[in-house]
């Protein structure tokens, strides 16, 4: 009996122990959140500005059809993420592309978009399987968003409007230009500058 | 072998004042958490009643108030169930009052109801917990008399004890989960 009744006081010590480990452990990342710098896509200078209405582009995609870029389109965003077959990085986010379409499809539509020869590209598309995304080869395209580094994405709201736009080298960098899109933030810059100026004023 | 209904009774009964005791720390908690960062406590009367700064102040002294009495009813155990009673109105209050301010002004605001900062918006998992809060105190405050009984004939000093560490183990559990909830939530994205 005495055996039993200390095993269930240290079983309970034991569950105390537990929850302050877990407590500690949950603070430890929210610290951890809070000083890891926010992975945001890389703005670059680019012609159109955060904000301005993006003129809507008619295009040819790889499979024919006619695929309408930036405007307004029926309430629904509009992501065109620049990428090239030869860009280990770009295949690298493929996976992120496609995670992000089905989380996001509620309201998103992406379009992928390159330049050069139509043949690599189609390859390309059957190769990893790209063939629900609409493929776009437009020089005239990137030249509009100043593209001058892949993989490069811009997000167009369902105003039509440029949203937010940057290099996104990882899945963290894609997803950044959601949130920003959310927050009404157009480049990890911009963010950063709000977020400073934010933390000055508390210190205040 | 299935047991009698005698034993499970006797069992809950085991459960009835580590409850009890459960509530009064987490309300005692509550409140000493309003008094410290009474600020913040402000803001979250305000917005969850809409109220102005002076009504959210009565409000609040209301709610602490409250939450102290009830905490010191439920630790005695004549009065536990007028301290069940008083902490389920209470946070039944409570959650009317997130539920409204989910409803109608969505969830961006602070709800005060998380013992560390927080950045997540007032969402379900407060809804809920509040929700089992009061079905936790709503149960106790109406518990057979027979199970009340079955408590006052099993209180030996080593059980006071171990009842004592259940209820601080259900404390720290629950803290556990608060602090884990309060973090920042990933994109449904990242997750896949």
């Amino acid at each position: 009996m005495s055996f039993l009744i200390a095993s269930q006081i240290l079983l309970w010590i034991g569950l105390i122990v537990l929850g302050v480990v877990c407590i500690a452990l949950a603070r430890q990342i929210g610290v951890l959140h809070q000083r890891i710098a926010p992975a945001g896509a890389l703005s670059l200078q680019q012609p159109l500005k955060l904000g301005e209405f993006v003129p809507p582009l008619s295009l040819a995609s790889l499979d024919g059809s006619v695929i309408q870029v930036g405007g307004e389109r029926g309430g629904r965003s509009q992501l065109i993420l620049f990428l090239s077959p030869d860009c280990s990085i770009c295949e690298a986010l493929l996976p992120s592309v496609r995670s992000a379409f089905a989380a996001e499809r509620s309201w998103l539509d992406i379009v992928l978009a390159s330049d050069g020869e139509a043949e690599a590209h189609a390859a390309f598309v059957r190769d990893k399987g790209l063939t629900k995304f609409p493929y776009v080869i437009s020089e005239q395209l990137g030249r509009r968003y100043g593209v001058s580094k892949l993989p490069y994405a811009v997000l167009i709201d369902q105003a039509g409007k440029l949203a937010a736009s940057g290099l996104v080298n990882t899945r963290e960098h894609l997803e950044s230009l959601f949130i920003a899109k959310e927050r009404g933030v157009g480049s990890i810059q911009q963010f950063l500058k709000l977020r400073d100026r934010e933390q000055a004023s508390l210190g205040e | 072998m299935m047991p009698d209904s005698a034993h499970v009774w006797s069992v809950v009964a085991l459960m009835e004042t580590p409850a009890a005791w459960f509530m009064a720390l987490l309300l005692g908690v509550a409140a000493a958490h309003k008094l410290l960062w009474r600020e913040r406590a402000l803001i979250a009367v305000s917005g969850l009643t809409r109220l102005s700064s002076r009504p959210a102040g009565l409000a609040l002294g209301a709610a602490v108030g409250i939450e102290i009495a009830a905490a010191i009813a439920l630790l005695l155990p004549d009065y536990r169930i007028p301290g069940a009673l008083l902490a389920a109105l209470l946070w039944s209050l409570y959650l009317a009052a997130m539920a409204y301010t989910l409803i109608s002004h969505g969830g961006a605001i602070d709800c005060g109801c998380s013992f560390g900062k927080t950045h997540r918006p007032l969402g379900r998992f407060q809804l809920l917990r509040t929700a089992a809060l009061a079905l936790l105190a709503f149960a106790l405050a109406i518990r057979p008399a027979a199970l009340a009984a079955g408590t006052s004939a099993v209180a030996m000093p080593v059980l006071l004890v171990t009842q004592a560490l259940c209820a601080c183990a259900l404390l720290a559990l629950y803290a556990a989960l608060d602090s884990v909830m309060s973090l920042d939530a990933l994109r449904p994205g990242v997750l896949r």
